[in-house]
């Protein structure tokens, strides 16, 4: 057919016009039986003769037995063979651009199939590489050893809290003790100072310059300074006491207040990290579910799109044979016109015929039930045998 | 991996059936011709399942069905049709020819994944 069209347009015809006809009358034909006939070559136009010279009578035309209205049926004939070939050339043209097309469409979303593909892979991977992977288990094993290092201070904090306490204890009951023994210095006073109070007496009983004098004064003084040494120690004591009473119990307390408030800042800190942390690992799990979740998103549709392209190849099978029923016209129609002009016998079979034999052509259920209209039988689609 | 041949004319069917077959994790051998298919048979390609198109330019789908029948390499390979006819007389054809089973196109991704599955689990 297209070989056909060629030569047509070789010839000068313009698509979907009649062909010309020859001089001879019979217009030419576009079977194969005239192929590779030469062109006539056109006819002059006629001139008015002079009065002097024959008119020039043409030969008559072999085509003269032919009535001119089955004539022009001949000529419609054969110029829908043109336009045959015209349709031919616009269905091989769809089914050629939708094919493109639907590969076109087929390779595109593949294409993006595969970047999304490589993006999920791309950040699946990084985000479990073994590098990310080392650094949050190293910011973990940091947090971690940093509640622990925390932990062990405020133990040791303790426990030096408990031993100043102990020790401040241990102090105290020192003093107590230094307190009793103060008593019995205090005590040991009174004696003395009476001993030498009686030592007087029996001395001036004595009469003076018995010399004694001088030792009652000593034991007299001796008590008088061993009182006022057990005043000294008595009043230091207190002011120990005192001291660490309020000044040392209380800056101590002061203190561990302090760095009871600190640590527990910092114990804050630590849980604050550590909850952030886990934030961190669950987004980046969440991220990770949710690429590769969009990712998987994209098989469902692209399946479908991979069987809706299906469409081309059904719609181009059935292009296929309404081109084959054109041609099949088309052909008739030659033969019919060249029957006629050459007097030959006509085709075996009616257009009729012809078309009914297209039935046994089709490759569908669907466009035999649509010839003979009715609609189509429901076989099952899927069928194991 | 197991390996499905597809045998059709049609590019994109080609390419459609690759891509969806190919994602569901089985191997494609591609053949656009009967006579394609059985080159690449006899060169050693062993599918462990044949889709072939019915209606081809020169060998059709049930040719191949008997050529591959005829060969002791694909004797018990099952071979489905992927084609747009469904008329029951040529199923029968099909069938009597060595077929496994017929399917009409256009065909659902998934009813196809699953009938590839029954015919060769684990893709």
């Amino acid at each position: 057919m297209f070989a056909l069209l060629t030569r047509l347009l070789r010839r000068g015809h313009a698509p979907g016009v009649p062909p010309a006809i020859p001089p001879d009358g019979a217009p030419e034909l576009l079977g194969e039986a005239h192929a590779d006939e030469p062109v006539p070559a056109p006819v002059p136009a006629p001139q008015t003769a002079p009065d002097n010279v024959v008119p020039f009578s043409p030969p008559e035309s072999r085509y003269h037995r032919i009535h001119p209205q089955t004539m022009a049926l001949v000529e419609e004939m054969q110029s829908y063979a043109g336009f045959v070939e015209i349709m031919q050339a616009h269905l091989t043209n769809v089914c050629g651009e939708t094919q493109a097309a639907a590969e076109d469409i087929l390779g595109q979303a593949l294409n993006i199939e595969g970047s999304v593909s490589g993006l999920v892979r791309h950040v699946g991977d990084t985000m479990q590489s073994d590098r990310l992977v080392d650094a949050s288990d190293a910011m973990h094993l940091s947090v971690e050893t940093g509640r622990a290092m925390i932990a062990e201070l405020i133990r040791q904090h303790a426990e030096t809290q408990t031993e100043i306490r102990h020790s401040l204890d241990t102090v105290r009951a020192l003093s107590n003790r230094m307190r009793s023994h103060l008593g019995e210095i205090e005590d040991v006073r009174r004696y003395t100072d009476l001993l030498a109070i009686n030592a007087r007496i029996r001395i001036a009983g004595l009469g003076k310059n018995t010399g004694l004098e001088v030792i009652a004064e000593e034991i007299r003084a001796l008590a008088t300074q061993t009182g006022r040494l057990a005043s000294d120690l008595n009043h230091e004591l207190t002011e120990m006491d005192l001291m660490i009473s309020e000044d040392l119990i209380a800056k101590v307390s002061s203190q561990q207040r302090t760095d009871d408030a600190r640590t527990e800042d910092l114990q804050r800190s630590f849980a604050k990290l550590a909850e952030h942390m886990n934030t961190l690992n669950q987004f980046q799990a969440d991220l990770i579910r949710e690429v590769q979740r969009r990712g998987e998103d994209m098989r469902e549709p692209l399946n479908t799109l991979c069987g809706s392209i299906q469409f081309q190849d059904v719609a181009r099978q059935q292009l296929e044979q309404v081109s084959r029923a054109l041609s099949m016209i088309s052909d008739h129609f030659v033969a019919l016109s060249s029957a006629i002009i050459h007097d030959g016998a006509p085709p075996d079979s009616s257009i009729a015929t012809c078309l009914s034999s297209i039935l046994g052509s089709y490759v569908m259920e669907q466009q035999r039930a649509a010839h003979r209209g009715e609609s189509a039988a429901t076989a099952p689609k899927i069928e194991l045998f | 991996m197991k390996t499905v041949m597809l045998v059709d004319d049609s590019p994109p069917i080609l390419m459609s059936m690759e891509a969806i077959l190919g994602r569901a994790g089985y191997g494609v051998i591609k053949a656009s011709s009967g006579e394609e298919a059985l080159h690449k048979l006899q060169g050693g390609a062993r599918p462990n399942l044949v889709i072939t198109d019915l209606n081809m330019a020169a060998m059709n789908g049930i040719d191949l069905i008997r050529a591959m029948r005829q060969m002791a390499v694909t004797r018990f390979t099952p071979i489905l049709m992927l084609t747009t006819e469904s008329a029951m007389d040529r199923r029968q054809e099909a069938r009597s020819a060595g077929a496994t089973g017929w399917i009409v196109k256009p065909v659902q991704p998934a009813d196809l994944l699953a009938v590839v599955r029954q015919m060769v689990p684990g893709g």
